[in-house]
């Protein structure tokens, strides 16, 4: 049906008398031409490709390693000041480590510690068989200058710290024994629930009772900034031994908080190595 | 490509060059761009040879290629505005014999159709193609091609007959 038209394309199309100018050799290096131009868009396309990839996870790595975390601390390397990430404020910093010799610490604590003694068996904590220091008990952690020291010794079986604190000009002191173990037996763990079994170097924050703590910050009643703890190597810390007299000029009108109990020490944050918090304790008012 | 294959792709183009140059020119009717047409289209068999299915695939690969670089050639601004222009050197010499060229006259009713149709009454009625090699090189479907031809045939032979009327 359709010859006709086919016929007639094959003649039109018929090139007999039209020579063909084409060059094969052409057509070959054109190919070629192109082939290598396809390559080189490929290995750019894949170069580029992979340095954004790179650059990216590259940045991305550093913008994750570089951001503050919030609920962490800022180092400052060359000055060692510590900001808080969550107030933006910088941490006072650490109070120094105290001049005294450990055997003049043992020495000046002796007495304090045992009154502590008396006490602590006085209210039935028999289980405190360390007895009163000695030269054989271990100075943990001194922090002081000449007029107050925050000293704290563990007795040779480890199961007593004793925190022997004088205040301004070293006039007033007391001493605390806490257990190092859980201070309450299982049978009186459920009467003393608010204890919870913790030890009591955690309950009178001496001890952070988490692994790896590198800096320690406290907040004190009274204080804007936080103070920057020293941290032995046990997760012991002190903010410093408080400062009675300035602590009387906080608030003299504010008897009644202090009445019900307002404690020094508001909230305590332990930190790792790399500034992530590890530890939170905080002061919650009808606990 | 290794040195075979630029033997066995040189041997494939001195084969398929005159065929796939009047392809294009039924589609375009100007044998300078249908020699231009055939060569983009063997530039780009050559980009593909290795992953060309040699078996059937190739012979209709070359095809699309001229009918794309045909179609593309005449998208080019700089090839519209000289697209109802008559290159009376391109053009069939006339029949000095006759006095009347019919290949002219066909070229000319084909350069009338839509290009769609064009294509599909090359394809079917010069190459030979079945109606699923048709639909595969346009890239539309066996209904389409069967439709656009059908309609190509139709308008190709009432242009040939206004022709031939004109002529006596």
């Amino acid at each position: 049906m359709s010859n006709d038209i086919e016929r007639l394309l094959a003649a039109a199309a018929d090139d007999t008398d039209r020579p063909l100018h084409t060059d094969l050799d052409n057509i070959l290096a054109r190919g070629r031409r192109s082939v290598r131009r396809g390559r080189i868009a490929i290995a750019s396309a894949a170069l580029v490709s992979t340095a954004a990839l790179v650059g990216g996870v590259t940045a991305w790595t550093g913008a994750v390693a570089g951001a503050a975390d919030p609920a962490g601390i800022t180092v400052d390397n060359s000055t060692g000041v510590v900001t808080d990430n969550e107030s933006g404020t910088k941490a006072v910093p650490p109070p120094p480590v105290s001049p005294l010799s450990d055997a003049e610490i043992v020495k000046r604590c002796k007495r304090w510690d045992s009154e502590a003694l008396t006490r602590h068996n006085s209210v039935g904590n028999g289980d405190d068989k360390a007895g009163p220091i000695n030269d054989r008990w271990k100075v943990i952690l001194k922090v002081g200058d000449q007029t107050k020291l925050d000293a704290m010794l563990m007795s040779p079986d480890q199961s007593i710290v004793s925190r022997c604190t004088f205040g301004s000009e070293l006039r007033t002191a007391f001493a605390m024994r806490h257990y190092t173990k859980s201070s309450v037996s299982a049978a009186e763990d459920a009467d003393k629930s608010s204890m919870g079994g913790q030890p009591e170097t955690v309950e009178s924050h001496s001890r952070i009772p988490a692994p790896n703590v590198a800096r320690v910050l406290v907040d004190v009643f009274g204080e804007k900034a936080p103070r920057e703890a020293r941290v032995s190597s046990d997760g012991y810390f002190s903010e410093g031994a408080p400062d009675w007299i300035a602590w009387e000029k906080v608030d003299p009108t504010d008897q009644p908080k202090r009445v019900q109990g307002h404690p020094r020490i508001q909230r305590v944050r332990a930190y790792d190595a790399k500034g992530k918090q590890v530890y939170e304790w905080k002061y919650t008012p009808h606990r | 490509m290794r040195a075979r294959d630029d033997a066995e792709f040189t041997e494939f183009a001195a084969n398929a060059i005159r065929p796939l140059r009047r392809t294009a020119y039924l589609m375009c009717g100007d044998w300078h761009r249908a020699e231009d047409a055939a060569q983009d289209a063997l530039v780009n068999v050559y980009r593909r040879w290795n992953r060309i299915e040699r078996l059937g695939g190739l012979n209709s690969y070359a095809h699309r290629c001229v009918v794309t670089a045909v179609l593309d050639q005449a998208r080019k601004p700089w090839r519209r505005e000289h697209l109802d222009q008559t290159d009376d050197s391109a053009l069939v010499l006339p029949d000095l014999v006759g006095g009347i060229d019919d290949r002219m006259f066909v070229i000319e009713a084909l350069g009338a159709l839509p290009p769609s149709q064009r294509a599909c009454v090359v394809l079917r009625h010069y190459n030979d193609l079945s109606v699923e090699q048709t639909a595969d090189i346009l890239g539309v479907s066996p209904g389409g091609v069967k439709s656009q031809t059908s309609r190509g045939l139709e308008r190709l032979r009432q242009l040939l007959a206004q022709t031939e009327r004109s002529a006596l």
